[in-house]
């Protein structure tokens, strides 16, 4: 039992932020501070300082997002939208902005029918925030280690009933959730996407920079799937299933 | 001079028509040859200026259709058309022509093609020649060749006469169009109504049949008359232009006659000819000035003028749901047709319907005054004393240059009755004013090392790893347990060294007793339950041959076990006869006693 407590604590202590970004929240609440001043420079150059600084969160993205949609630039704002969105999937925050964003672009693109089994299983795996993910997987998984313990050590009927139900019970939770975890944090199945930063881009049929070969032209803002590379250049691919050649350039990966 | 005109008429109204019917047959016969001309008169116009197309058809004295003419839109205005048909007959030949003359204004400088007029005429399609005309702003009306019909710049003319050239945005600007002539003006239409941009435009009537009046201008006595007058309002700041207004004017003018007979038929003395002209007024700028930004209230909504703003409900008590009337009038000057409705507090359980609106603009004076009646009907839904609060509305005065208000009274009402609950009180669907993003994130960030995953965070793996050690932990405990319930001789032989202990310590109480028999007994007991114990053998038929063959099978080396043995036979010599040894040997025997024993016990591992 003792162990269990342990553990437990030391599950809480892990949730914790690492040491060296104790500071760098104050970039983030100045940031916050400026924003709400109407400082929108002076808040995207603090979020941006934090970035800068090798760290990654969902909620300083979302800032940076709405920090560049009122400077009026819209394919940046996606672009961190899109960032924010990777790590705090199933934020309605995120996926209202985004969505307002989204209709304020020059390409009006239908997307494709999905097969409904990846909504369901995107849905799943947007279902709650990482860090209450991560304190479901681990109290799933210490439960469960808790009642194989109690099975092993203790003899009963009401422990061997009640230990067994508990730890078939928090082994489902923790495959399932285990899984979700999994697929966020290894970015499982998750294809390269980029957002387009220049005003206009020319898709090309071949990785080749010639103008005749021009088939589409997509404008800032649009999201793309990049499927390979080709040197300098990247195999996009749109929403709606349309195919093309670009440079590297003028993407910014998500 | 009337009776004879008279006479003239009389004459011609007789015998012209008798002699065109005597032509009439061998028209017919001459239509052979159809040639058609057109030409523009004068080439050079100045800009504003008046010139005619003229289309002659020769051999034809009607057309089919209407020609069509060319595109003129762009450099010039329409004004009239005559047409005039004529009969020559020279040396038996009768020639008849029919003109057709088209009168413009030109709007813009240039040079400019006039295409080709078709004519249908006797079932052919006739094309003109393209004419040239140039317009420019070089000429002067008077340098533009003699005016067909000689009539001076001087003579006949048109001023817009303005009440201020400098005023306040929104603030009226009175503009008559005074035609000023010296010849007789028989008639006159307005043909060319400027349009002014940037202007609420508001025409008021000029007093009846134009006042006309007689004035010295320069020495020069003219007959003056206001054709029509209009009131502006500027719609924005800046410097405006009134446009020009343009006039066809009908006058009777004498020309110079070179004979008597030439004179009688172009009727100077019986038919004094009747010349039409257009004249146009002089375009005006207007300097407006816009609406100072300090001092202005929050209700003033852009009238420059005056306003007067009363209010009154036909009744000062009601009962709930029934309905009252509350007239809201605004009376005052100024451009009241653009008047924004008023903004009224009402009473939020109060049902407004939208209101009825009367106006009336009087314009008969220069300044445009009237009132605006807002008539709103109001059904209280709850019961109360119920107040309408004043009703606001601010206004400029160009004259002082500042801002005024005026305000109704509050008006009270008395409501009785019960409240209607459930009344559709004007509930409607929250309206979205304006999309915007959603507001950034103020909480806590959670703050990751981009590029890290969950297992360089602190703790992940003692949370991985430790319950995994303490299962195993756990396992082997559970083995232990099982097989100290199952095998005897595991369990004996895990008992053994605690029983040892037990009894060795039993004997230690013994021996301070100072029973040596009872104390080797004990130690004897401690040496062979132990060595029973561990090799699952009944304690009472324990043979110390049998347990010495049994450990070397065992494969315990002879070194470890003879201590044991010569500790337990030296317990069974003393059973039987004692040794007076002292405390301090017996003390030290069951050292050497735990000693074997230990020994035994590695040996056994």
């Amino acid at each position: 039992m003792r162990t269990v407590v342990f553990a437990a604590m030391v599950a809480i202590a892990m949730f914790g932020t690492p040491p060296s970004a104790v500071t760098q929240v104050e970039f983030y609440q100045e940031g916050n501070r400026l924003y709400q001043e109407g400082d929108f420079e002076g808040a995207l150059a603090s979020y941006l300082r934090l970035v800068e600084a090798g760290f990654e969160s969902g909620e300083v993205y979302y800032n940076i997002g709405n920090t560049y949609f009122k400077l009026g630039d819209v394919a940046p704002s996606i672009l961190y939208y899109e960032r924010a969105r990777r790590l705090l999937p199933g934020d309605a925050d995120v996926q209202a902005n985004l969505d307002l964003a989204r209709s304020l672009t020059v390409d009006e693109i239908e997307p494709l029918p999905r097969f409904w089994l990846f909504s369901a299983l995107d849905w799943w795996v947007g279902l709650m925030s990482r860090t209450l993910l991560i304190a479901v997987v681990a109290a799933s998984y210490l439960v469960g280690i808790g009642a194989v313990l109690l099975l092993v050590l203790k003899r009963g009927a009401h422990v061997a009933v009640w230990g067994r139900r508990i730890a078939s019970a928090s082994g489902v939770v923790f495959f399932m959730f285990g899984l979700n975890l999994a697929v966020r944090e290894f970015e499982l199945g998750q294809a390269q996407e980029a957002v387009v930063l220049q005003p206009q881009v020319d898709v090309l049929s071949a990785p080749l920079d010639d103008e005749t070969l021009t088939i589409f032209t997509v404008h800032e803002g649009t999201k793309v799937r990049i499927d390979r590379f080709s040197e300098e250049w990247a195999e996009v691919v749109l929403e709606d299933g349309r195919v093309g050649w670009v440079q590297v350039g003028v993407l910014e990966t998500i | 001079m009337r009776g004879l005109d008279w006479a003239a008429t009389v004459f011609l109204a007789i015998i012209v028509p008798g002699v065109a019917a005597s032509m009439a047959a061998p028209l017919e016969v001459a239509a052979v040859q159809l040639q058609v001309d057109a030409s523009v008169s004068p080439s050079v116009v100045p800009l504003n200026g008046q010139f005619t197309l003229e289309v002659e058809l020769r051999g034809a004295n009607q057309v089919d259709a209407e020609p069509s003419l060319p595109e003129l839109g762009d450099f010039s205005r329409y004004i009239g058309r005559n047409s005039s048909t004529s009969i020559q007959m020279i040396g038996g030949v009768t020639t008849v022509s029919l003109t057709i003359q088209y009168r413009y204004r030109a709007i813009r400088e240039g040079t400019f093609e006039i295409g080709a007029v078709e004519v249908e005429a006797g079932g052919q399609v006739l094309r003109t020649r393209p004419v040239t005309l140039t317009v420019s702003t070089e000429v002067d009306a008077a340098g533009a060749g003699p005016d067909p019909s000689g009539i001076g710049a001087e003579d006949l003319f048109m001023v817009a006469e303005v009440s201020k050239t400098r005023v306040y945005e929104n603030e009226p600007i009175e503009v008559s169009y005074r035609l000023f002539t010296r010849l007789n003006v028989s008639s006159y239409s307005l043909f060319d109504l400027a349009e002014n941009q940037g202007f609420w435009v508001e025409e008021v009537p000029g007093p009846r049949n134009s006042q006309v009046e007689q004035r010295v201008l320069d020495g020069q006595p003219y007959t003056t008359a206001v054709l029509r007058r209009v009131v502006l309002f500027p719609a924005g700041p800046g410097t405006k232009t009134i446009e020009p207004m343009s006039v066809e004017a009908s006058v009777r003018v004498r020309r110079q006659t070179r004979s008597l007979l030439d004179d009688f038929f172009s009727g100077s003395r019986f038919f004094p000819s009747q010349e039409a002209t257009v004249i146009t007024s002089a375009p005006v700028a207007v300097e407006v000035l816009p609406l100072p930004v300090p001092g202005r209230p929050r209700s003033f909504t852009g009238l420059v003028g005056r306003l007067d703003v009363s209010a009154s409900i036909d009744r000062s008590s009601v009962e709930t749901n029934d309905a009252v009337t509350l007239e809201l009038i605004v009376e005052g000057e100024g451009n009241l047709r653009g008047l924004a409705a008023p903004i009224i507090d009402f009473p939020a359980d109060f049902e407004v319907f939208p209101p009825e609106v009367t106006e009336s603009i009087d314009r008969s004076d220069s300044r445009i005054r009237g009132s605006r009646t807002y008539e709103y009907v109001l059904i209280p839904r709850s019961p109360g004393e119920k107040t309408i609060p004043p009703v606001e509305m601010s206004y400029f005065d160009a004259e002082s240059a500042l801002y005024a208000t005026s305000a109704s009274q509050p008006l009270r009402l008395d409501v009785t009755g019960d409240a209607v609950i459930g009344a559709p009180s004007g509930r409607a669907g929250v309206e979205t004013l304006r999309e915007d993003i959603r507001f950034i994130q103020i909480g806590p960030p959670s703050l990751g090392v981009l590029g890290g995953s969950l297992a360089d965070a602190p703790g992940f793996w003692i949370v991985a790893l430790l319950p995994l050690v303490a299962l195993l932990g756990a396992l082997g405990l559970r083995k232990h347990w099982d097989r100290l319930e199952g095998d005897v001789a595991y369990a004996r032989g895990r008992r053994a060294g605690r029983l040892a202990k037990k009894r060795l310590a039993q004997a230690r109480v013994v021996m301070s007793e100072g029973d040596a028999r009872a104390f080797y007994a004990e130690v004897e007991r401690a040496l062979r339950g132990f060595l029973a114990d561990k090799l699952n053998v009944a304690e009472a038929g324990f043979m110390s041959q049998v347990a010495e063959e049994e450990l070397r099978r065992r494969g315990v080396p002879g070194v470890d076990t003879r201590d044991y043995f010569a500790c337990l036979g030296e317990c069974d010599r003393a059973r039987f006869a004692p040794p007076r040894s002292s405390a301090e040997e017996k003390s030290g025997f069951l050292g050497r006693a735990a000693e074997a024993m230990t020994a035994v016990q590695e040996g056994l591992s």
